[in-house]
């Protein structure tokens, strides 16, 4: 499987989602690390090592949107996929502007989970638009 | 009470009534006048020629005192013919017949004009100066002065003595006015009446008195028992003997029993001196019949006054035995009315207006509403005498006579049975008591006075009665806007949480629909980990039901009904709120603190509506602190038992805090100073502590912040 060594981040703060995610993308053939908080992944020292990151918009503390911006303001270009359970207006292209990947509405479909890491991963284009939160 | 007054307070009225017509009157008169001089030319003691009574004279009296002066000239002139039909055949010499008919009118003249002056009643002899001024008037003046002029024409006609003359006439008169005149004038005015209505008993009474004094009288002056036991001196105190029975029914019967039981011993005495019987029997005529005039008028005076009195006291006992059953009636009515709960006053209404019925012998008493709307009567309750009335036997009191006088606040009889008065205050009249007599002809003044004053009474019962029909309705209407703005209020602040829900149901259904997927994914792999998948499945239902809490909570949430109080513990309803609210809390970055009691606070209250109440102050202290910087975003819960015994909560934010004019309004409704606030959210929260009989306030803060407060009586099972 050419995802057999794809390293991939995990942040959501609610620790069940974190499980079922972590278990699905395993599942599917990747190498998972998880976070609980956008704090605890950006304080760790595998960015570099990592190939895409899946984040929670809405968390405590950083944000979804919070993390990206922080990730381009340290010139990591890390491919970062995030995921939302509410389709706030204008969420869709301030993720593009910042420099998300794609946007992906919860609950998340294993297809569409490894064809958005796997098109972000290989640089394709950002956020389709058939991969709109639905409402 | 006894004289019929009309419903315009003319009196007489029942002596208008028996001399109905223009000719009936004067043609009794007239044969009154004719059979009464043809009884007095035969009372006499022969060979003497006085008469000792004359009735006449009291007849003229009689007829004067009853009637109009107006048409005193009519009956006199009917009299005159009788007069010469009775007097020409035997008075001589003929021409002195016209003038003795003038003096005989000159002493009724006389007599009526005096009583008419003095008397505030001249047909009653009910009390001492009516009975006096008769006295006076009638008795004395009267004949006294007439005969003045008698004695000169007959002296000067026939040669005789003048005051032979004088003296002969005087006393024969005087008897006949003070025996005659006052039941004669009773009889017509109102005895009539009063005989027909009278106990059987009180009839029995007076004919076995009659009875007894006709055969005493026989018996005494008809010498039959001084035949039986001769003893020298005893028909000289003969006298005494029927005079128990004139003082009894002078007692018993007052002026009339006086005059009538006068009457019978005078007859008697007559009688038995024109047969050479009796006491004075062993007088010359003439001086007998002076002796039979002087004993009856020094009876007759004393026992006249006597019976004037008895009546006039008999007649304010029960003056004041009426009133006081009346205040009585009056007291008590008004007692209970301001005593009874509102909702027993329609209970017991029915029975209230019976004792008023009962009071007034009414067989109909209503209690009538007006409809300021409709100007119309409606009949809020009624008591009647016969059983089974159903409402349109009142139609007669929804006439608009009745409604017209209720309308203007009058009291009044509408007919001789009817009567109604108005209740109100003010110029406002909301209502009236209405009454009907079975018997026509007895409502007084007074009456119509209490009737008023009963009204009042009542009157404080409407008014009460209106004014709880207006309370519930507000209350019902109250709580009915209450509660459907407090679900209005509701579903509203569950479309603010909708972003936080929305968030804590996609959660576990993320959950559920990774570890199901991964799950699948590891049915087709080639080494199956059992415990990874008993693990995934185990995830996958703790998700479910994670979601179905979630989803349990809105529906409770939305859930529209309440109105059921139970005992809540206050902490409860603010952990699951403060849960609730948990998610959006983390989500706007701030910090809910909870500093509960660590004793249940017991309240009684419905949960929904308290569920609402701490929603609603904790939703309005979060929107306070969004402004604020993230790191001092703090709302923070306290609740406590108060040494008072109140359960007290407070709410505080770490927001800009609440202007001073915005404070005075801050619990009105669609007050509001978010620019997306519907300003509902305080004004339900004061609606509900206020429904559950506590009280909310903005308490002063020592943060710059809001600090909100309210207690609820503790429904604390005390030690």
């Amino acid at each position: 499987m050419t995802r057999r060594h794809t390293r991939v981040a995990l942040v959501d703060d609610d620790e069940s989602v974190r499980r079922a995610l972590a278990r699905l993308l395993r599942c599917a053939g990747y190498d998972v690390e998880t976070f609980a908080t956008g704090e605890a992944f950006l304080g760790s020292s595998s960015i570099a090592a990592l190939d895409c990151a899946l984040v929670d918009v809405r968390m405590p503390g950083e944000t979804g949107l919070g993390l990206v911006s922080a990730l381009r303001g340290a010139h990591i270009t890390l491919p970062v996929v995030l995921m939302t359970g509410d389709a706030e207006a204008g969420l869709v292209e301030k993720a593009q502007r910042l420099g998300a990947s794609a946007v992906l509405a919860k609950p998340l479909s294993y297809a569409d989970v490894v064809a958005t890491i796997d098109a972000a991963v290989a640089g394709g284009a950002p956020v389709p638009a058939n991969r709109k939160p639905a409402r | 009470m006894d004289v019929a007054m009309g419903p315009a307070g003319r009196p007489f009225e029942s002596a208008a009534r028996v001399f109905k017509g223009s000719w009936k009157g004067p043609v009794a008169t007239a044969v009154a006048y004719a059979i009464g001089a043809q009884v007095g030319f035969h009372l006499r003691f022969p060979p003497a020629t006085t008469s000792i009574l004359w009735p006449p004279n009291a007849i003229l009296t009689t007829a004067l005192l009853v009637v109009n002066p107006k048409k005193w000239w009519f009956y006199l002139l009917a009299a005159l013919p009788a007069h010469l039909l009775v007097e020409l055949p035997i008075v001589k010499p003929a021409g002195m017949v016209p003038l003795l008919f003038v003096t005989n009118c000159s002493e009724a003249l006389i007599a009526a004009v005096i009583v008419r002056s003095f008397s505030d009643r001249p047909d009653r002899f009910d009390t001492l100066r009516r009975m006096v001024v008769f006295i006076i008037g009638a008795v004395l003046a009267a004949p006294a002065l007439s005969s003045f002029l008698d004695a000169a024409l007959v002296s000067a006609m026939t040669g005789e003595p003048y005051w032979t003359i004088w003296a002969t006439r005087v006393p024969a008169n005087a008897l006949t006015e003070l025996t005659l005149v006052p039941p004669a004038v009773i009889t017509i005015s109102s005895g009539l009446r009063r005989i027909r209505e009278a106990p059987q008993a009180r009839l029995v009474e007076a004919i076995v008195l009659s009875v007894a004094t006709a055969i005493t009288g026989l018996a005494v002056f008809g010498d039959h028992i001084f035949k039986m036991w001769p003893m020298s001196g005893l028909p000289a105190i003969s006298l005494a003997f029927p005079l128990p029975f004139v003082l009894v029914a002078a007692l018993r019967f007052g002026p009339i029993g006086a005059s009538m039981s006068l009457t019978i011993i005078a007859g008697i005495l007559i009688l038995t001196g024109m047969n050479q019987h009796g006491p004075f029997s062993t007088l010359r005529p003439a001086d007998g019949v002076l002796a039979v005039q002087s004993f009856l008028i020094v009876e007759a005076l004393p026992l006249m006054c006597l019976s004037a009195i008895v009546e006039e006291r008999r007649k304010t006992n029960a003056d004041l035995r009426d009133r006081l059953t009346f205040e009585r009636l009056l007291s008590q009515l008004s007692r209970e009315f301001v005593r009874s709960p509102t909702p027993a006053l329609s209970q017991h209404l029915e029975a209230w207006l019976g004792r008023c019925a009962e009071y007034f012998h009414a067989e109909e008493v209503l209690l009538l509403r007006i409809d300021p709307g409709a100007r119309a009567l409606t009949v809020v309750q009624s008591w009647t005498h016969r059983q089974g009335t159903s409402t349109a036997d009142h139609e007669h009191w929804r006439s608009a006579a009745v409604l017209d006088r209720l309308w203007d606040g009058t009291s009044a009889a509408l007919s001789d049975s009817m009567a109604v008065a108005a209740m109100g205050s003010g110029a406002q009249m909301f209502g009236g008591l209405a009454i009907r007599r079975a018997e026509p002809g007895h409502l007084t003044p007074d009456d119509i006075n209490r009737l008023r004053l009963i009204a009042e009474a009542f009157a404080n019962v409407l008014a009460r009665q209106q004014g709880e029909d207006d309370r519930v309705r507000a209350e019902l209407e109250a709580q009915r806007s209450r509660a459907e703005l407090a679900h209005v209020s509701r579903q509203r602040s569950m479309g603010e949480l909708t972003a936080s829900l929305a968030h804590e149901l996609n959660q576990p259904l993320t959950g559920i629909l990774g570890n199901a997927q991964a799950a699948r994914r590891m049915l087709g792999m080639p080494s199956l980990d059992l415990d990874e998948l008993k693990a995934t499945l185990d995830d996958i239902i703790a998700d479910e039901r994670r979601a179905a809490e979630t989803i349990l909570r809105i529906r409770k949430w939305l859930r529209k009904d309440g109105g059921e109080t139970v005992a809540i513990d206050l902490n409860n309803v603010i952990l699951e709120v403060a849960s609730l609210l948990r998610n959006d809390a983390v989500l706007r970055n701030l910090s809910l603190d909870l500093r509960l009691s660590p004793l249940p606070l017991m309240i009684l209250g419905d949960p929904v509506e308290l569920r609402q109440l701490i929603l609603n102050l904790l939703l309005n202290a979060m929107d306070a602190v969004s402004q604020a910087r993230p790191a001092s975003r703090t709302v923070s819960v306290e609740s406590e038992l108060t040494a008072a015994g109140a359960v007290h909560v407070s709410v505080e934010d770490s927001g800009d805090g609440v202007a001073k004019d915005a404070a005075a309004h801050i619990f009105e409704p669609f007050y509001t100073t978010k620019s997306n606030g519907m300003g509902m959210g305080l004004s339900i929260a004061k609606s509900i502590v206020e429904s559950h009989h506590g009280s909310i306030w903005l308490a002063k803060s020592a943060h710059p912040g809001a600090r909100f407060e309210f207690a609820l009586p503790s429904h604390e099972a005390r030690p």
